[in-house]
């Protein structure tokens, strides 16, 4: 091997390292807390060299490049562009007139926690039987075999935040999955991510509890979460008093394991990030007050039907928004949803993420980002298609804390790649083949789909 | 049996100057455009599409434009009859769970069959202007579940949303779930058509009290299913899986009426059966996850394989009210699995109208009623709009409460950029 090229690969190599080295939660009570007791067992299988060349690539970064061609291996994009040398071993697949994009991430999902087919068993979103909840964590619910997955796959969904649901204001832990086979659940977990907590403001919480002690009121959500995290900073302060002491060289004893303030003390540390089911503007303001009263960041208000409301606020604060391109008018606080907030969002230079929440829809998911591109064109917004899938790829992964290795297509990011028919923003094209750490997990054209749910073979012969 | 409506008729005379929108003149000319009619006459392009009175005069590539008439310029754009919901809760709701707007069910009354929802039809629902400026004209609203085997009479409307909105009644809404197992639901169905007609046979009979029989429904629900019976209305029954879509062939063939399945997410397993018997379905092309236990065999492709098969069908959406019109996006979605084209759009447009009788609308041809929409690009694509909405001839403003909010907010953000 030439020494550039070898001194290139372990500089890819490094890249890795630090990559994933800054993915890693801190080890801050190492001592005595396991923070990944259930880590990820996702291996992928070393892929081949492939080329993909000559296609229409939308780099999921904001970019277009016409005629493009991408090369990967062992997992990793190794080049992409228009002149780009093609190694005479590589497998080349001919993209001439389709498109190329990044997997698309689904930064709100609850596939694997409300799955077909319909059982009183199967509904898994939900521990609503208290309000505050951080204790449970979506990983510990998810099956593995539901038959939403491989749909999911064919629509080129590479990457999700599974999260609990929103019944309660505290609803547990989210966990980030790759779309991939697997028996365990801990197969599906995305190597690395970091953890999420799901929130949830306003009528979820309130009808839930109305009639069960409580919060009935939009005052009540707010005292519940103002004492969950009233708790947490004084179980973080008992901890820090305890490394204080053993710091001094003092004798110590270690407070009480609180598995469910661990969780909200993960947030205090900067270490897990907050997702918000928050659909009204004024909600939102007091969330993000609440998150100044105690100090801590809000990742993203999802649904968010309002942040066109408050677009300027979202955009100084530094908060992402995950929405729907048209769901509206389903209740009182979905009343002023508007087909144009994706986009309106987008066009004040906040962070515009298009989420399903939908076993239907994640399998379109292009087609909904298309929908909010064409409202917000039509009313004069002037958004680029490369701009618009983005909404789907990098600004999704940075919600979920892995847009330095996935959500773009960037030389040394995974190869999580999505072959289109055509464009992604018309209604005929289906996706032709979906690359996860290029490995190929699904092609239309052979009929393989690497996800097959045991729940559904042999029901329909 | 008539729709009896006299107070709407009175008022209908009061409002319609006040309700009416942009008037056009009388006369309308629509040049250069992709014209789909859903006829035999196919596609025309750079066609006119002239219209008189509200009617459809004359429509193809080289037709004479009188002098009189208004011109639009639609070239390269693309137009359509209008969309027309098969199964809609249109004007039921703006808000569901709200006591005095949401009128979809007769949950927890006496009613079932005799249920009919034009009493508090809400003609100035959000939901008819917004789905209106995407294209939807009209629509066949019906209630939902009242928990029995019965859910009541819909209506026929077009989305004026003026006093005129409902235009006939429509068909009786009915489905097997919720009332004990499949085989209890099916036997009370038998058994309650077998009432019914036995009832609509000896009704002097049954008046005069000669007659004892005692009947599952009472009299009042027993009536409102004399024009199913009769055969003047269709009923409307939820049936998903094969085998119970095979038992409705059987169910139609013994009463003889005009049935018309809803769900059919296994209809493609038994599209030539379907077929034979003539029996229309409704199904959502979305459709396609194993969500239950009788949608196991769901896919994509029903709608392909059910128009290879020969069956009449229409398309429905997961939502029937507020987001009715993306059935649009789903004949779209047909389409990338399958569907032809033209086959979509009929799903969409000829094809419910013909499942519900509506002569005069649901394709483009000389005489029909001018309900039509110009698109700014093909009316199947997902980034398409709609330009303009026309029912009967007359042009609405493609506004609606969430446009309102949409130009607030817009117009707020361009004071603060200067």
């Amino acid at each position: 091997m030439p020494l550039l090229k070898k001194l290139k690969k372990i500089n890819i190599r490094w890249q890795m390292i630090a990559v994933a080295a800054s993915l890693l939660v801190p080890q801050a009570y190492a001592h005595t807390i396991n923070k990944d007791p259930y880590p990820s067992t996702y291996s992928p299988e070393s892929s081949q060299l492939i080329a993909i060349t000559n296609a229409t690539v939308l780099t999921g970064a904001g970019e277009q490049i016409d005629n493009a061609s991408i090369l990967m291996n062992k997992g990793k994009i190794i080049g992409l562009g228009n002149n780009i040398q093609i190694p005479s071993n590589a497998k080349r697949i001919d993209g001439t007139g389709k498109w190329l994009t990044p997997g698309i991430i689904d930064a709100h999902s609850h596939l694997g926690l409300f799955s077909s087919p319909n059982h009183k068993s199967q509904k898994e979103g939900n521990e609503w039987t208290k309000p505050v909840t951080p204790e449970v964590w979506a990983e510990h619910s998810i099956w593995p075999q539901a038959p939403e997955f491989s749909r999911a796959l064919e629509g080129g969904i590479t990457t999700m935040l599974v999260l609990p649901g929103s019944a309660n204001l505290f609803g547990g832990r989210g966990v980030t999955i790759k779309n991939v086979p697997s028996i365990s659940r801990e197969g599906m977990k995305f190597p690395n991510a970091p953890y999420s907590i799901k929130m949830a403001c306003g009528e979820n919480p309130k009808r839930t509890y109305g009639n069960k002690g409580g919060p009935k009121t939009s005052m009540g959500n707010m005292a519940g979460y103002r004492k969950a995290w009233q708790d947490a900073k004084a179980y973080q302060q008992k901890w820090q008093n305890y490394e204080q002491a053993l710091k001094a060289g003092k004798k110590a004893t270690p407070p009480a394991r609180n598995v469910a303030l661990d969780t909200l003390v993960g947030v205090l540390d900067n270490e897990i990030l907050v997702h918000i089911h928050c659909y009204r503007a004024d909600e939102m303001n007091s969330m993000i007050n609440l998150s100044k009263e105690f100090d801590y960041k809000i990742t993203a208000f999802h649904h968010a039907v309002e942040s066109y409301k408050i677009a300027n606020t979202l955009a100084k604060e530094n908060i992402c928004s995950a929405m729907w391109a048209d769901w509206w008018g389903f209740k009182m606080e979905s009343f002023d949803a508007i087909d144009e907030n994706v986009p309106m969002v987008a066009s004040q230079g906040a962070c515009a993420v298009v989420h399903s929440d939908s076993a239907a829809q994640v399998q379109k998911l292009n087609q909904e980002a298309a929908k909010a591109w064409a409202d917000g064109n039509k009313v004069g917004l002037n958004i680029s298609k490369a701009q618009a899938f983005s909404w789907l790829t990098l600004n999704a992964a940075k919600i979920l804390g892995i847009d330095k290795v996935t959500g773009s297509l960037e030389k040394g990011k995974n190869a999580d790649v999505v072959l289109w028919s055509g464009d992604p923003f018309s209604s005929y094209s289906l996706t032709e083949q979906v690359y996860i750490d290029g490995n190929l997990m699904f092609d239309r054209k052979s009929n393989f789909n690497i996800i097959q749910s045991d729940f559904e073979l042999g029901i329909n012969e | 049996m008539k729709f009896n409506k006299p107070l709407l008729l009175i008022l209908s005379v009061l409002f319609t100057s006040m309700y009416s929108q942009q008037s056009l003149s009388e006369t309308l000319a629509v040049t250069g455009a992709t014209i789909h009619t859903s006829s035999s006459k196919g596609v025309v392009t750079n066609g006119t599409l002239l219209i008189e009175n509200g009617k459809i005069k004359a429509l193809g590539q080289s037709i004479r434009i009188p002098s009189k008439a208004e011109r639009i310029d639609a070239t390269g754009k693309h137009i359509t009859a209008g969309i027309i919901y098969p199964a809609s809760q249109i004007g039921l709701f703006d808000l569901p769970g709200n006591p005095t707007a949401d009128v979809q069910s007769a949950k927890g009354s006496d009613l079932n069959a005799a249920y009919r929802i034009d009493y508090a039809f809400n003609h100035n629902a959000i939901a008819i202007a917004e789905n209106r400026r995407h294209g939807v004209t009209r629509a066949i609203t019906v209630p939902t579940s009242s928990g029995k085997l019965f859910h009541g009479s819909g209506v026929v409307i077009k989305l004026s949303g003026d006093y005129n909105t409902i235009l006939e009644q429509g068909p009786m809404k009915a489905s097997l779930k919720g009332i004990g197992n499949r085989n209890i639901a099916w036997e009370r169905l038998y058994r309650i058509m077998g009432e019914v007609k036995y009832f609509e046979e000896n009704q002097s009979a049954v008046k005069k009290g000669k007659d004892t029989t005692s009947f599952t429904l009472s009299d009042r629900n027993m009536r409102a299913l004399f024009p199913i019976i009769q055969g003047d209305k269709p009923l409307l029954l939820e049936v998903n899986n094969a085998i119970e879509l095979m038992q409705a062939i059987k169910f139609k063939q013994q009463y003889d009426i005009k049935l018309v399945i809803t769900g059919a997410a296994e209809a493609w397993k038994v599209a030539s059966e379907l077929a034979k018997a003539n029996i229309p379905v409704l199904i959502n092309p979305q459709e396609n996850r194993p969500v239950d236990f009788d949608k196991l065999g769901a896919r994509y492709d029903n709608a392909a394989l059910l128009d290879k098969a020969g069956v009449l069908f229409a398309f429905t959406y997961e939502n029937g009210n507020q987001r009715a019109f993306l059935v649009r996006q789903s004949a779209g979605i047909a389409v990338a699995h399958g569907l032809p084209h033209e086959s979509a759009l009929k799903a969409i447009t000829t094809n419910p109208a013909k499942i519900f009788n509506l002569s005069k609308v649901g394709e483009l041809s000389k005489n029909k009623v001018a309900d039509f929409v110009i698109w700014d690009g093909d009316p199947l694509e997902v980034t398409t709009n709609a330009d303009a909405v026309f029912i009967e001839g007359q042009a609405y403003k493609l506004e609606s409460r969430r446009t309102k909010l949409r130009d607030k907010y817009l117009s707020s953000y361009e004071k603060k950029s200067k």
